[in-house]
């Protein structure tokens, strides 16, 4: 006889124990079902059709304008009288809703839409001029990078070029310099000053003697140097440096007695500025003046972006041998990509960027295992 | 985007809107100065009383630098690519041409690849909307409220406007196979010229090499063999300066093997005292314009020498208007309060020294001559 499953006898006497043993989901399903349709209108097949169409009685289509106008091209007449038109409106929307009372937005001061293609160059907003005005995206090319140039924009050029490169070669120039000024010693003139160099800071037998008297010290330095070549005695801390009880008792009632000297100068202070409104008023005034005096160009000329300065890239160049002179043989120098990512950074749409290299920060040491050897 | 790569796609819709652009440019006739260096081909074009510089490459295969941020430069080239569209959508419906460009021998007819293969070719015209008005076009019309000298200045700049976007009608130019085609096509098109290649370059040839038409043939070859006699042989260089100078050069210096004259650069305009190589005198003095004369200051002698001088000078006849004027002129720099005399010095200063390198260039092209 196969033995029926009996159902585990669950008490259902506690919260818990009820709250884990029931099976909610028939009742969750429903009421899923029943959002479900709520949200997206219920099953077409339970309405009516009433509920689902209706009957259009009237057309409510606009005159289409005739077939041609649409790509009318809007000439000088037609603009300057679509522009009054909008005019027209745009005053008596303002005129209504001045008339409503109701706080309106006035989304045109903030960024007014102008039409760039219409507008006469005087009137169109100044800060495409500026910007104009910062640096140009493509740079007028010198004369001399002509794929055959005359002779002296040539020079020119190479001039130019010389001169960056002198600069770097001095500064390389330099460096070497410092290296080289310090000529390399041989052992034996090592060994010399040796001894003196390494017992620097050293304490000595000789050497507390000498602290006594100056002129005393030149002799007793002299036969001292003579026996045993000491050298001069470094500044002795003594033991009895350590602040007593009563000395850091005393600092710490003057540190005191100053803070709360500042502190009531400050509170005076303070309080005595409700007498100076009017010339804080006037300082105020005159710092928020001159803020605005430093051109915004200015700033935004002078600002950089990101951490690293922009370095001009090195020119294009052909040297005297490497012109080709025909446009044939010609062998194109530079390359656009980084022309133009260049131009990017340097009209302040990029910051200038150094590539990370990867790189250790350790010397990788070599070794040979005993096997291998 | 996240990765640098640069999709086949991203390059053939840059490639769709430069063309476009340069379609709109001979269609308008608005190319003014070309120059070509060795880093690309720079061109400007005046649009809308705007002057547009742009450079292109020489072509050959471009190599991706490892050290240009290519994610950036798409991130960015996504912007500029809907603003080109929006703005060639724009020229061409100033010009009352179709945008998307279609051209005329496929009328009506959608992109295929032929046509596709046509419009990169550059060569031939794009075609029209059709205008519904026939309106008066009041922006050619001269102003008559102008005076009349300034009418007559217009006039002029109208018929110099004119007399330029026709320079190469009537030429009919084939360029051989190691001329650069696109840029020369594009060059000699919005000037008006006929231009054609060989068929097995590129598609959209419209003439072939036996025409008997030809005017002008572009070989950039040291030697060429076969010859035509009813066409001139030149060099590419012939067209670039043409543009640049405004006229049609004439063509026994750009004969293959000849040697160039100096590609000069149309960006820049001599001002007075600067140093003009005797080339471009030459030319000025042909157009008939005038050559800005230079101001060569007498360096600054010893004190010495200017004694000597003076004394020569002295014993020299010397109208009595010129000795005052010069005294006066003494006097007053004298008289100047030291703000003035500081600035007056360093005017004088910058005059001295662009007067002694012009000196100097010129010492140098006399040495390089003479050698």
């Amino acid at each position: 006889m196969e033995k029926t499953k009996t159902k585990k006898k669950v008490s259902k006497k506690s919260k818990t124990s009820w709250r884990k043993n029931t099976d909610v989901k028939d009742v969750e399903e429903f009421l899923e079902e029943v959002r479900r349709d709520e949200r997206t209108g219920g099953s077409a097949r339970v309405k009516t059709d009433a509920e689902l169409f209706f009957v259009h009685k009237k057309a409510d289509v606009k005159d289409k304008p005739p077939a041609g106008r649409k790509h009318r091209v809007d000439v000088p007449k037609q603009r300057k009288r679509n522009a009054a038109l909008a005019e027209e409106a745009r005053q008596k929307s303002a005129a209504a809703a001045r008339k409503s009372a109701a706080p309106q937005e006035k989304k045109s001061s903030t960024c007014p839409i102008v039409d760039l293609w219409a507008t006469p160059s005087e009137a169109k907003p100044s800060k495409i001029a500026r910007q104009k005005a910062a640096a140009p995206a493509v740079e007028v090319p010198l004369p001399g990078t002509s794929y055959n140039p005359a002779y002296n924009e040539h020079q020119n050029l190479l001039r130019k070029a010389t001169v960056v490169e002198v600069e770097k070669l001095r500064k390389r120039e330099k460096l070497n310099r410092f290296a080289s000024s310090m000529p390399a010693m041989n052992q034996f003139e090592r060994e010399k000053t040796w001894v003196e160099e390494m017992s620097v800071g050293l304490q000595l037998p000789g050497a507390e003697a000498e602290e006594d008297g100056s002129d005393e010290d030149l002799e007793s330095d002299d036969s001292c140097r003579g026996d045993e070549e000491a050298p001069a005695a470094p500044k002795v801390v003594r033991a009895d440096y350590r602040k007593s009880a009563k000395q850091r008792r005393k600092e710490k009632e003057q540190r005191e007695t100053e803070r709360k000297a500042r502190l009531t100068k400050e509170a005076r202070l303070r309080e005595n500025e409700v007498y100076r409104l009017r010339s804080i008023k006037k300082e105020i005034s005159r710092e928020a003046s001159s803020q605005q005096q430093v051109p915004k160009a200015a700033q935004e000329k002078n600002s950089q972006l990101g951490p690293f300065k922009f370095e001009e890239p090195d020119m294009e160049i052909q040297l005297s041998d490497e012109l080709s002179g025909s446009l044939r043989r010609l062998k194109p120098e530079g390359n656009l990509f980084k022309d133009r990512f260049h131009s990017l950074q340097r009209r302040k749409m990029i910051e200038p960027r150094r590539p990370v290299i990867p790189h250790r920060k350790y010397r990788v040491k070599q070794y040979t295992k005993e096997a291998f050897k | 985007p996240q990765e640098g790569h640069i999709k086949a796609k991203v390059v053939k819709n840059c490639r769709r809107l430069a063309l476009e652009f340069l379609h709109f440019v001979v269609a308008s006739k608005s190319l003014k100065k070309v120059f070509v260096s060795i880093k690309g081909i720079y061109y400007q074009a005046e649009i809308n009383g705007e002057n547009v510089t742009w450079v292109m490459p020489h072509q050959f295969s471009q190599e991706l630098p490892s050290d240009v941020d290519f994610r950036i430069m798409l991130t960015f080239l996504e912007f500029y690519v809907t603003l080109l569209g929006f703005i060639n959508f724009r020229l061409y419906h100033t010009l009352n041409l179709h945008y998307p460009p279609k051209l005329q021998l496929f009328s009506g007819d959608d992109s295929s690849e032929e046509s596709e293969d046509l419009l990169a070719s550059l060569a031939h015209n794009l075609s029209a909307r059709p205008v519904e008005d026939a309106e008066e076009d009041d922006s050619e019309a001269m102003d008559l409220s102008l005076e009349p000298a300034l009418r007559a200045a217009q006039e002029k700049a109208d018929q110099e406007k004119n007399r330029f976007q026709k320079l190469f009608a009537g030429c009919r130019i084939f360029l051989g196979r190691e001329t650069p085609r696109e840029s020369l096509v594009f060059v000699i098109r919005t000037l008006g010229g006929e231009v054609s290649w060989s068929s097995s370059q590129a598609a959209g040839a419209t003439f072939g090499e036996t025409d008997d038409d030809i005017t002008h043939q572009i070989v950039d070859r040291p030697r060429q063999s076969h010859r035509y006699l009813t066409r001139y042989y030149v060099q590419p260089q012939w067209v670039y300066d043409c543009v640049n100078a405004c006229k049609l050069l004439p063509v026994e210096s750009y004969f293959p093997g000849a040697d160039l004259p100096a590609h000069l650069s149309p960006f820049v305009e001599a001002a007075e005292g600067e140093y003009l190589p005797p080339e471009q005198v030459a030319m000025m003095e042909e157009e008939g314009e005038d050559v800005p004369v230079m101001e060569l200051e007498p360096p600054q002698k010893s004190r010495k020498r200017k004694a000597a001088e003076e004394a020569v000078e002295i014993a020299d006849e010397r109208t009595e208007a010129k000795k005052e004027a010069d005294e006066e002129k003494e006097l007053a720099i004298m008289a100047m309060p030291k703000k003035k005399k500081r600035l007056y010095d360093r005017i004088m200063h910058s005059r001295q020294k662009k007067s002694t390198e012009v000196r100097k260039l010129k010492q140098r092209r006399a040495a390089v001559e003479k050698s």
